[in-house]
This record gives C-alpha cells, structure tokens and sequence, in this order.
C-alpha cells in the first residue's frame, strides 16, 4: 500500500531508478513525474491535477515528497557570462572569495532565485490536499569538475548552442557553481517554511571533502544518477519510519 | 497711439492668447530649445524623483536612452527594475540637490572622500548613505557595499566620458550635511537608514549662490571630460514632502525651493552655451491645469502631466518623424480635455499615478 509520493520534475528520474531496484519500496512509495514538454503519452507521467487527486486520496500521516525547483543554479551558473560575475557568499566573506569580475550584490542574485521559485505557486495545489507532511525535496549538489563537464559535452549530438559550437563555450568556476547552489538552497528553504513544507537537503554522504558531489553520484552535467536516488531513498525511508512510529506511540 | 514692444511679440508672449485661451494640453511654453537628439543620441538622466518619469519615457521611446550601470544579464528584467538598475543612466538613486550631484562628480573621479561613507544597520545590512534605499534589503556588507561604488563609480565615469546629452532635474535645495567634511546626504540620516546626531549632521538649505555655484563647478567639470556634451536642465514640480526649516510653511519652503532652483536654472542656461532649461515644472504648475496633472495628494504627478511634458520635449527636441511611442501632444481640443480629466473612463490609464521612488516620502509616514 502506497505510504508516501514523490512527485516532480527531472529529479524524480534517479528516484524512481533507485526505487525501482527495491520490489518493497516500489510498493511504500509511488513516484510521479509532472508531465511536461518532454512527456511522451503513455509515459506515466500525471499532470498537476491528477497529482493533487492521488495525494488527497493518502492516508494522513502519508508524507509527500516534491522534488520541484533547484535548477536555476545551473541555468544562471553553468556557461560564463560576458562580462563574467560573482558575488559575496556571505556577510563575512573576504575579497578573496571573489574572482576579479563584476560583482553583483548577493540579494540581487538572491532575488533572481526568488523570481524563479515564484512559478512554482502552482505546485502549492498539493500541499493543500495533503493531510500529511510535505517535503520539498532539495536540489542535488553541483559537479566539481569542468572536465567532466566538457568531457559530456563533446558527446552531445547537438553542438551548436545559441549559434555557438558548444565546445567554444567557457563554463564558469566550479566555486561560482557551487556559492549559486548554495544561495538558492537557502532560498528553497526559506519558501519551503514560509509555505508550511519541510526542506530535505541534499544526502550529506554526496558530498565530497570540498562539499560539490561525488563523483559516483552523477553520470551527466546536471543532474544525480541512481545511487543518488538511493540516498533520496534512504531519507524518505527514514522519513516515514520516524512518521510511523510517532503514530504507533500517539 | 504709436508701436511698441509689444505690438510685434509673438502670441506665446501674451497670457491671454498662449495661455487662458488654450486648452490645457495645448499649452506649449517651451519656446526656442536648441538642443536636438536623434535615435543615436547618447541622452543620460539624474536628478530628482521626478527625473525617473523622463528617464521612463526616454526608455520607451526608442530614442538612446543611456544606461552604462545595466545590470548583470544574469537578472531578469523586473528584477533589475528592483534592483535600480536602470532607474537613471547609473545606480546613484535619487540626486536632489546641485550639491549631491558636484559631490557624486568628485567622488567618482577621487577627488573627494566624504568621512560617513557606510551606515551599517545590521550585521548583514549595509547602505551607501549617498544612495541608501538603492540596494533593496543593503549590502550584506561593507566590503561589498564598497565592490558596488567602485563599479557604480567606474559607471559614472563612462556615462560622464561618453553621453552627448545629460538631462538633469534639480529637484530640492534643502539637504542634510555633515559637519565633519559637508558631505550631503540624499535623505536625512535616521530617515531610510543611519543615525542622526545633531553633533555630526546639520541642515543645509542652499541659496541661488550656492546652486549656480555648484553647478557651475559641475558643468565645467563634465565639459572639461565630454567637451561635446550637452545638459538640459529641468526643475521637478514635486513639492516638498517636509521642510526642515521649523519658521516656515512647507508651502512657502517648497516656493522658496523651487524659486531658487529656477533661477538657477534660467542663469545656468544663460550664461553656457551648452546649457538648455526644458520647462516642465511650468507644464506641470501651471495655473492653465488647475492642478489637473497632480495626484490627489497634490504631490505626485499624473501619467497625463507627465505625457504633456515628454510629448513637448519629444515636439522641440527631436524630428516628429522619428520613433516615439505615445508621446505626442494631443492634436486636437477633445484630446487635451480628456487628458486633464483623471475622473475620465477613456484616459483613466492614462491618468493612473506611476510609481516613482521617492526617497523623501518617508519624512511623512504615519
């Protein structure tokens, strides 16, 4: 019997990867992928709508796990601009901190990703017709590598990106990609509480001693592989354990 | 009776023909303007809040409307607007006083460095007491408060260096400065951010002296780095929000204010060749409007004054056949009535208040 939903957008992919690996967690938990531009009929994936059908039909003390958002990071992060950012971190950062470029005040970037979480008032149809938890699910780590990075572009069947070859492409500071990711955590989180959902940050076993992603955790440029699915796994399990048991205790 | 001055003066020299007889929207007191642009021309604004509603309309006309503080491409256009960008040709805020202008001159070329120069509210809340409400939230901080003035400096330069026209609006004489080096504040410290100390701060209402002086001192400056630029000067119509000044009615104090920044003005514009006065504070406050283009807390200006002032400056300052969108004087008698009528359906639009960021608002919040 379903105890829990996943639901969302790309993210969802290694989720269900990971789940579909495990016959009793195939059974807990159902995953859904919103319909989307690449959403082919039949496919499985359910429109906003139906998602919110299904979530109202769960028992209360099913929680409900959103993995929406977290991708403007890469989308403002990935590719170096002309001129080229950066930005303060934090209020106690050092000039050091900062490559020699145009520097844009940190609320204004901050803003940029408020912009973005503004689109997602769509998705708050499911929290309302959840009786249980809500968790917005928080966006995997960034890649540390540029290497890696350009290595899986050279692969792209499709070399042209805004009339340039995607190889004359420069990306940006592996430092930069990871200040952005960080920043637009902060932000997730913050709309997650101001909207009554709980923010599952990223498995804190992804990261690696200078805090981008294990590299066993990704096979492309932006998203998580299946072992990374695992570890969402682990914290919805461990989730729904804790759940249980307060239930079972009253 | 013989032939006298007057005889031969042109209608726009009598009251009755060029004014009381007029409809509103026809009223055209611009007169000789000898400043032309062209889509090509480099045209750049500061000044008072009532400068954003020119620099606005400059922006939509398809006309150069320079901006060399843009913004980085990473942020969407609403959010820049939120940000400031754009607002004027650089992030610098609202520019009251011909003081505020000479001292943000000085400053960007180094050769002045006011003492005050960060107010720190909070741990991660810094502002620029020279442009404190321009960063929304402040500068988490003050090294990064400092990063942005040097790149707003470094865009003020360019602007200065590379503009054909700067189009200023002189909008207040009275400021607040501080006692250790005159620095002048856009807004009195303690009002959006800072500390006021009568020990430090002092009030500071400039004579005509002081503002032909400090322009002066301006102009001779920008014409010494941009010997081919020209400035348009303008005086806002937005009254005072408060006087400083406990002897006087804000009414008078917004009269002496204007007077002063007038005369100033006509004296600048005589005496430079390079300088031109555009006359929207009489579009504005002229008696023919019977107040029609101010909103109802006789203060902000309507879209409709504002129309009226672009569709006459876009008339003298530019060729008709060129791009301008909506800016045109109304053509006929129907049209100017409408569009001093704000009570009217068809111009309701047109009549909605814009926006604008003022600053010295706060002095009067409840």
């Amino acid at each position: 019997m379903t105890r829990a939903i996943v639901v969302g957008d790309s993210h969802t992919a290694c989720i269900a990867r990971a789940a579909e690996a495990d016959a009793q967690r195939m059974d807990e938990i159902s995953i859904y992928r919103f319909t989307g531009k690449r959403s082919a009929p039949g496919d499985g994936s359910i429109s906003i709508e139906r998602a919110v059908e299904l979530i109202g039909q769960l028992p209360p003390a099913a929680p409900v796990f959103l993995a929406i958002l977290g991708g403007v990071h890469n989308r403002i992060g990935l590719l170096r601009e002309d001129p080229n950012f950066d930005f303060l971190p934090d209020s106690s950062a050092a000039a050091e901190d900062l490559d020699t470029v145009e520097i844009v005040p940190r609320r204004a970037v901050a803003s940029v990703f408020d912009f973005n979480i503004q689109d997602a008032s769509k998705f708050l149809a499911i929290k309302r017709a959840a009786r249980g938890s809500v968790f917005l699910i928080g966006t995997p780590p960034p890649k540390e590598s540029n290497e890696f990075i350009m290595e899986k572009f050279s692969k792209m069947k499709k070399q042209d990106y805004r009339g340039q070859n995607i190889m004359d492409l420069t990306l940006n500071t592996p430092r930069l990609r990871q200040k952005l990711w960080e920043l637009e955590c902060e932000r997730l989180r913050k709309w997650a509480a101001d909207q009554g959902m709980f923010y599952l940050a990223a498995p804190k076993q992804s990261l690696d001693a200078n805090s981008f992603l294990k590299e066993c955790y990704y096979d492309d440029v932006t998203h998580a592989n299946t072992a990374y699915g695992a570890l969402v796994i682990e914290q919805i399990s461990e989730i729904m354990r804790r759940q249980h048991e307060d239930v079972a205790h009253g | 009776m013989g032939d006298h001055p007057y005889t031969s003066a042109p209608d726009h020299a009598f009251w009755r023909r060029s004014v009381a007889n007029r409809a509103p929207e026809l009223v055209d007191p611009v007169g000789e303007f000898p400043v032309w642009i062209n889509p090509h021309t480099k045209v750049a604004t500061a000044g008072s809040c009532f400068a954003q509603h020119i620099a606005r309309h400059l922006r939509k006309s398809g006309y150069n409307y320079y901006i060399t503080e843009q913004g980085h491409p990473i942020l969407p256009e609403s959010i820049k607007a939120k940000n400031n960008y754009g607002v004027f040709s650089a992030r610098y805020g609202n520019i009251y006083t011909a003081r505020q202008l000479l001292q943000l001159v000085e400053r960007a070329y180094g050769r002045y460095g006011p003492g005050e120069d960060v107010w720190k509210e909070a741990d991660d809340v810094f502002l620029d007491p020279f442009r404190p409400s321009v960063q929304p939230g402040g500068f988490v901080s003050e090294l990064e408060m400092r990063l942005d003035r040097a790149q707003h400096f470094a865009a003020v330069r360019t602007m200065l260096e590379t503009l054909d026209v700067f189009i200023f609006t002189l909008g207040l004489t009275e400021c607040w400065a501080s006692h250790q080096d005159g620095a002048v504040f856009p807004i009195c410290p303690g009002v959006e951010g800072g500390e006021f100390d009568s020990s430090r701060h002092f009030f500071y209402n400039q004579t005509v002296d002081d503002v032909i002086s400090d322009m002066t001192t301006f102009l001779m400056l920008l014409a010494r780095i941009n010997p081919g630029a020209r400035v348009i000067l303008t005086v806002s119509p937005v009254p005072l929000a408060a006087t400083a000044r406990r002897d006087q009615h804000v009414l008078t104090a917004t009269t002496y204010s204007k007077s002063v920044l007038r005369v100033a003005a006509d004296t600048l514009a005589s005496r430079f060749d390079h300088v031109a006065y555009f006359p929207s504070y009489e579009i504005i406050t002229g008696a023919f409007t019977r107040g029609a283009y101010y909103a109802d807390d006789l203060r902000n200006v309507l879209e409709a004054g504002v129309s009226h002032v672009m569709g006459l400056f876009m008339k003298h300052a530019t060729d008709a056949n060129a791009p301008s969108a909506g800016m045109s004087a109304p053509k006929d008698e129907k049209a100017a009535s409408d569009a001093v009528q704000p009570s009217s359906g068809s111009v309701a639009l047109a009549t909605e208040l814009i926006e604008v960021e003022c600053d010295e608002a706060v002095l009067d919040r409840p």
